[in-house]
């Protein structure tokens, strides 16, 4: 574990943040006939910035669980997507946390949690859960993760870059809020 | 945004509902992974009425455990339907080169559909009779272990309860925002996707430096009550172990042994 230290000031920026990924990812959704476009990414992706890969994945579980618990999840749980949960907020800090937030390192990171967690692992749970279903359910994910994965690398520069957001915490140097 | 219908929970005062949740986490984890088990009539057979029996317990309405399913419904039908089409072996009833409807098939078809079913009806009915902070309080608890590798579980915890705590609070925020935005002209929900992204993004930055206000107070608030870290520290929520939780564990290790025993 890295040393992050979990005093009173970092348990709460995380325990908000999780309830901002909730709020957006359950509650503020986007939907088109398509895909439906959440923005729960981006308190994870804010975690990641601030905190380093382990707390954020960590904060990545907690959330999906907590979808469970308020909302239900998406229906039917299964640990596998904990465990995605988990990985795709790994790769946020592993990649952002104390560097410099540029358009090539955005790119990087939103590509290698597309093709690692929502292409590579989510897809295997699929195939466990769905069997042959998934034959067809992959597919559309696959368009579905071309259409959001820009979006992903634009949300996050620009939440990383706002200067509104730079005022109120350091994102460059992982320590939390600015005094 | 409807006000406040919130988390899932009913309250009651059912066997179930009574039940230490660490006892009702356990339980439904194990039985998401021993219906992997069944695959045949008689153990899903055996899962259903064990579960029927469950949502019996319960004292709450059918209903709530079939809107637990709504959402779902068309991909679980989806499923089932490939399956049908798509799984060879047994009698073939209808062929048209790929596609073809077997007696395997359709077994193969209903045994998705009860085991999607079973599953959320599991689900639910923990999230049905679990307040969402019992949950944190079960995982806090099971996670204890981890501490001997240095994994902070209680900071994970209070993390957790935070979020759950403060979700309906910064949803008001959020309704607050909105309504700034709306006054200023803005339509949330409305037009092409690239105008309804325009819409939400002037919601994000606010929404950001106020769950951060937010943290900050908390945090100060906390510290002001002398909050030190976790270990050691005392409980409001205690959890009490009880006889008729054993008694679900030991249900539990006899439902494993039957299923063992009835599978092919």
């Amino acid at each position: 574990m890295k040393k992050v230290t979990y005093d009173a000031r970092t348990i709460a920026v995380i325990g908000l943040l999780i309830a901002l990924d909730l709020i957006l990812t359950h509650l503020f959704a986007i939907q088109t006939p398509i895909v439906r476009i959440s923005f729960g990414f981006l308190p994870s992706a804010m975690i990641g910035m601030l905190f380093g890969p382990w707390t954020a994945g960590i904060a990545g579980a907690l959330a999906d669980l907590a979808g469970i618990f308020l909302f239900g999840g998406s229906g039917a749980y299964f640990p596998g997507f904990t465990l995605s949960a988990f990985l795709g907020s790994f790769f946020y800090g592993f990649y952002l946390y104390k560097k410099p937030k540029t358009w090539g390192r955005v790119i990087l990171t939103v590509l290698v949690i597309t093709l690692v967690v929502n292409l590579g692992l989510n897809t295997l749970w699929l195939v466990i859960m769905y069997d042959q279903a998934a034959r067809v359910i992959v597919p559309t994910r696959l368009l579905q993760n071309l259409i959001v994965a820009p979006i992903r690398v634009l949300m996050i520069h620009y939440i990383a870059n706002h200067p509104r957001l730079r005022s109120v915490v350091k994102l460059d140097d992982g320590e939390t809020i600015k005094r | 945004m409807d006000k406040l219908i919130f988390g899932r929970y009913i309250p009651g005062t059912s066997w179930i509902h009574r039940l230490d949740p660490r006892a009702k986490l356990l339980a439904t984890m194990f039985f998401i992974i021993i219906i992997f088990l069944a695959n045949n009539w008689q153990t899903y057979l055996l899962l259903l009425l064990f579960t029927l029996l469950a949502v019996k317990l319960t004292d709450i309405k059918f209903s709530f455990f079939i809107n637990g399913v709504k959402p779902m419904i068309w991909l679980i039908l989806f499923t089932v339907v490939l399956q049908v089409l798509f799984t060879s072996g047994g009698e073939t009833y209808f062929q048209w080169g790929p596609i073809m409807v077997t007696s395997q098939g359709l077994l193969n078809g209903v045994f998705i559909f009860c085991r999607f079913v079973l599953i959320i009806f599991m689900s639910t009915l923990l999230t049905l009779t679990t307040m969402p902070l019992s949950l944190t309080d079960a995982i806090e608890y099971l996670l204890r272990p981890l501490t001997k590798l240095k994994v902070p579980v209680y900071e994970i915890a209070l993390m957790l309860s935070i979020a759950l705590r403060f979700v309906p609070t910064l949803m008001d925020e959020t309704e607050k925002i909105m309504n700034a935005q709306r006054a200023r002209g803005v339509d949330f929900g409305e037009g092409n996707i690239f105008q309804q992204m325009k819409a939400i993004v002037p919601l994000l930055i606010p929404l950001f430096v106020s769950s951060f206000n937010r943290a900050e107070e908390l945090a100060t608030a906390m510290e002001a009550r002398g909050y030190q870290g976790g270990e050691g520290r005392t409980k409001y929520r205690q959890l009490h172990w009880q006889t008729s939780d054993t008694i679900v564990m030991l249900t539990f290790a006899v439902l494993t042994g039957a299923l063992i025993f009835l599978r092919n």
